[in-house]
């Protein structure tokens, strides 16, 4: 795939057409960028503002680092088209992760698990496929890597986001009481990418 | 969205480390320091700690950075995502607590000497009541109690003792007002019912954060106090205000109301701890009930004082945790709250009254339904009631629980159980081997099976997220007690029933892992029933989840006829013999009667469940319910994710997909054919809800929550009824279909709470034209 080759694999936006039809003011192009860690300077301070501004929970520095410096790959930015007068603005972006998790009853096999942490697109480009796109590159690019399963939490009341991740076939797989700072409660949502018996730990088993 | 846990157990954990290294206070440099800190860094802290040697590691820090490029990052492998969400960004004012605007001051220049209206103290215990109910419902004491600055004045520096506590440190502090007397003694009392309230969550099993914050930010809630030495305080100040002669007399009397209620909360906390006598309990609950609407009626006489709370205080209570905004809430709702509280504990104590092993369950689980669910603080209460010092209901040992509830379910005066055995010494006696056998399975079992109760005590999401595990732990328990089954029934020289139509083996009654297996599944119902309940199911899922429902009770309906059977074969044996009337025979019928309660109910359960699932498996074939596109996933791999928590049950074994997927769609069946079917189903469940309506107390195992029990059966009795009633209009539909091929319905699936039941998700049928 492109984005393991490329560090600033772009791509077009599968959604231009559609873009173009439903507003006349939205921006004729959309890029795609995967994140590398030198694009940091550029794009960091409006990747926290964007999510800052959006999700409730406030994340330090350290948290955007954590992630970003270890999957800068599985993270992926949309951003607004230059033009010759402005510089390309940040309208959404999709923070992930991507490691064996161990179930602490070890009741279930060592998976190599996705984790989506963080996922916004500003509301002024909301509901054209942005973040179905984002979150559709941050999966291919697991299951380039072998994720056998994605898992994310979102907010119980967050209709948007959940409509969305159903619609890419995640399940809500349990309910987190008031899991949120604001004591908000969550839905936590699962994606197994293949069976149970093909994920990693189980051939680990066999071995 | 990620969740960003920053505040509670790492900084802790740093804030003890910095406590172990006793750093010299007044070597710390003061606050102040930094605000005005231009060049000079601030001197480093003196440390002394056996083992610890300071170094100023200053120097060889500037050089190593000084090898990085710019923007380079460096990461220490053992930087986890943990480490990460804990740490702060030092003078973001967002973050670091301790960051001052220029000319802020770090403490709150707050007055104490200043002379109080007796408005403003009710405006004050008004805003104390809020904060303190707001703690209740989970938020931590820093951002609500805590925040005040007269109860951070009684408790920092820990009080020694209480006659010579004053707001006012200055010289003149013997002649303290009367309202800083009322608010002292509040507060106090205030105080010492958190400390009751904290260490009574503490000692039960609760989700930190999750339910309820116990942090006290190192500060002792007047543990070493006697409740007497402040109820005699309160009672000092109501003196006081009863002999003052410039207080308009409402005012005085809002003042007194809220001593005597503050005096009979605290009292409700010690009383409600005992667990001599319900009756006791619920009166203390009831009294202070009946102070509210005073309470409530005199708020608006009080002046609020705002400038006696201070987030800033937060600064002295955890400096490594991000400032938080201090919490409002109305005092409506704080009303609302204490007034709720006043109902669950007085209803929770209601437990303490023993009747048998199956109302008890009844009545937990029923309480926890209770909407909204009670607070922590009385489910705490209520686990207390149930197994503080390993004690049920402080007069029962487990092991009589349990022997009830074995002898009502499997074992009916069966010589397994007798009491005797434990008498006999002759380890060849089998009466010996008996006793150590059902000792080994009590000792197994009284775990599991007071974790079922346990579990049914937590809040609605992990009731599910529990029931997971205590399912894959009955597994096990269910596999261990069958050895013991096949040991024991050498000793009890358990004749089999030999019956040719049912196998050409002899049949063994297997009474203990028979036990284990009942229990099993139906924690595997509830699992599946609280999933409703939260929502968990997309609509496309509801015609299997249902099946699968259906599928367990029927299980269930079929064990328990075997159980049926061996009781009766023991029971006829009994009858036989004239000398063993009496107590044995009660033992028989009694178990007799809840093997009956538990089949009708299961046949209720599966009757509803099967009509429902057909009912959306039409409504799937009619395009009503649709299915989103997917592209990640197979219905398979979802099937898997969905019956994860059933994947390592062995009994009943998990359906395979295809096989569930031909069950759930019945692809055979015509839909006016389903529909039939699906209307029969919820007929004879509406039938059997009915008849389980007329069951007294008794007979239906709900003896101490009767009321509340016969509401849960009315109310699904009505969702089944409901469900007829769809059943009939998708019918009409269906038989009336345009001559587009198009049914002129439409659904709607009602969100939890909005329909009849919770655990019943009923399909709303509307015409469109
Ligand atoms: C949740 C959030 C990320 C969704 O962003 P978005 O870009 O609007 O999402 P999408 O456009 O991909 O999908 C939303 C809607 O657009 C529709 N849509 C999808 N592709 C489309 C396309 N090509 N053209 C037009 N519309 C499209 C979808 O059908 C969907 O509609 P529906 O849900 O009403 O059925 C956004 O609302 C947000 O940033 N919220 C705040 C932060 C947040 O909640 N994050 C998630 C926490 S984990």
């Amino acid at each position: 795939m492109a984005s393991e080759t490329n560090l600033e694999a772009e791509t077009k936006s599968p959604v231009l057409s559609l873009l173009k039809e439903s507003s006349g003011t939205l921006p004729a192009e959309l890029r795609y960028i995967q994140y590398s860690h030198s694009l940091e300077k550029q794009y960091l301070p409006s990747i926290r503002a964007l999510i800052s501004k959006d999700l409730s929970e406030p994340y330090s520095i350290y948290v955007y680092r954590y992630f970003l410096y270890q999957w800068g790959d599985l993270c992926f930015m949309a951003l607004s088209p230059t033009t010759a007068y402005t510089s390309p603005k940040l309208i959404g972006v999709i923070i992930s992760k991507l490691e064996p998790h161990t179930p602490p009853s070890h009741s279930s096999p060592t998976t190599l698990r996705g984790y989506i942490a963080m996922l916004a697109v500003s509301s002024t480009y909301r509901n054209h496929g942005i973040a179905t796109t984002l979150v559709r590159k941050a999966i291919d690019a697991m299951i380039e890597r072998g994720a056998d399963e994605v898992v994310l939490e979102t907010e119980e009341t967050n209709v948007p986001a959940m409509k969305l991740y159903e619609r890419l076939g995640f399940l809500r797989s349990k309910k987190l009481h008031r899991y949120y700072l604001n004591g908000n409660s969550a839905f936590r949502l699962v994606l197994h990418l293949k069976a149970v018996e093909e994920m990693t730990g189980n051939n680990e088993e066999e071995i | 969205m990620m969740h960003n846990d920053s505040n509670g157990l790492a900084s802790d954990d740093i804030r003890q480390q910095m406590a172990d290294l006793e750093i010299e206070d007044d070597q710390i440099p003061s606050p102040m320091a930094f605000a005005g800190w231009h060049s000079k860094p601030p001197p480093v802290p003196k440390l002394k700690s056996a083992g610890v040697i300071a170094i100023d590691i200053t120097e060889q820090f500037i050089n190593a950075a000084q090898q990085l490029d710019d923007g380079e990052l460096v990461k220490d492998p053992f930087f986890a995502l943990f480490d990460s969400v804990g740490a702060l960004e030092i003078m973001d004012p967002k973050m670091d607590s301790g960051y001052l605007e220029p000319g802020e001051t770090m403490e709150d220049e707050y007055d104490f000497s200043q002379p109080l209206l007796p408005e403003e103290i009710i405006g004050i215990i008004d805003q104390l009541l809020c904060h303190e109910m707001a703690w209740h419902m989970g938020h931590p004491l820093a951002q609500t109690l805590f925040t005040s600055l007269y109860v951070d004045r009684l408790l920092d520096p820990c009080p020694t003792s209480l006659s010579h506590l004053y707001f006012d440190r200055s010289e003149s502090c013997e002649d303290e007002p009367l309202t800083l007397q009322v608010l002292k003694a509040y507060c106090l009392g205030l105080i010492k019912t958190c400390c009751y309230v904290n260490n009574r969550v503490k000692a039960e099993h609760y989700y930190e954060e999750e339910d309820f914050v116990t942090h006290t930010f190192h500060r002792n809630l007047l543990e070493n106090f006697e409740n007497n030495d402040i109820l005699t305080l309160i009672q000092e100040s109501l003196e006081q205000i009863s002999n003052s002669n410039d207080i308009l007399p409402e005012v005085k009397a809002a003042l007194e109301c809220r001593l005597r209620f503050r005096e009979a909360f605290l009292t409700t906390a010690e009383i409600a701890e005992s667990r001599t006598s319900s009756e006791t309990i619920k009166t203390q609950w009831e009294s202070l009930q009946a102070l509210l609407p005073t309470l409530k009626s005199s708020t608006k006489l009080g002046k609020p004082v705002p400038a006696s709370f201070s987030v800033k205080l937060q600064r002295k209570l955890a400096s490594t945790v991000p400032p938080r905004p201090i919490v409002h809430i109305s005092l409506d709702t704080a009303y609302d709250h204490l007034e709720r509280l006043c109902r669950d504990g007085s209803i929770a104590a209601e437990v303490l009254k023993y009747y048998d092993s199956h109302s008890l369950m009844t009545f937990v689980f029923l309480f926890q339904a209770r909407k909204p669910q009670p607070s922590i603080y009385i489910r705490t209460l209520l686990q207390h009631y149930l197994f503080g010092d390993m004690v049920i209901l402080g007069t029962m040992s487990i092991r009589q629980l349990l022997d009830d509830d074995l002898s009502s379910t499997v074992l009916p005066a069966n010589k397994i159980l007798d009491r005797a055995n434990d008498e006999v010494e002759l380890p060849s006696d089998p009466r010996f081997k008996m006793a150590n056998d059902t000792e080994v399975f009590r000792s197994r079992a009284a775990g599991s099976y007071l974790d079922i109760l346990r579990t049914i005590c937590q809040n609605r999401c992990r009731i599910r997220r529990t029931l997971a595990r205590t399912v894959a732990d009955f597994e096990i328990l269910q596999l261990d007690s069958e050895e013991l089954d096949m040991e024991l029934r050498q000793y009890t020289q358990e004749e089999p029933i030999r019956d040719r139509e049912i196998s050409s083996e002899p049949i063994y009654s297997f009474p203990l892992s028979s036990w284990a297996y009942f229990y099993k599944l139906r924690q595997m119902e509830w699992l599946l029933q609280m999933g409703f309940e939260l929502e968990i199911y997309q609509q496309d899922e509801l015609a299997s989840m249902f099946w699968y429902l259906q599928y367990l009770a029927k299980t269930r309906s079929r064990h328990l006829e075997r159980i049926r059977g061996f009781n009766v074969r023991g029971f006829n044996e009994s009858r036989r013999n004239p000398a063993a009337v009496g107590e044995r025979h009660a033992e028989f019928i009694n178990a007799l009667a809840f093997i009956n309660y538990s089949s009708l109910e299961a046949s209720a359960t599966y009757g509803f469940a099967d009509a429902l699932s057909c009912l959306f498996t039409v409504l799937r074939r009619l395009s009503l319910i649709h299915s989103p596109p997917r592209p990640y996933s197979n219905d398979q791999q979802r099937y898997e994710v969905r019956m994860k928590p059933f994947r390592l049950v062995g009994l009943p074994e998990l359906v395979p997909f295809d096989e569930l997927k031909r069950q759930v769609t019945q692809p055979g069946e015509t839909t006016l054919d389903l529909l039939k079917y699906a209307a029969e189903s919820a007929m004879a469940a509406k039938k059997a809800f009915e008849v389980m309506s007329k069951l007294s107390a008794r007979d239906a195992f709900c003896q101490g929550s009767y009321d509340s029990w016969l509401k849960n059966i009315k109310d699904t009795l009505k969702a089944c009824i409901f469900t007829g009633i769809t059943i009939a209009t998708v019918k009409k539909a269906v038989e009336t279909t345009a001559k587009n091929g198009k049914v002129q319905i439409k659904v709607e699936i009602p969100a939890t709470g909005k329909g009849y039941h919770d655990w019943w998700v009923v399909p709303k049928v509307i015409p469109v034209l």
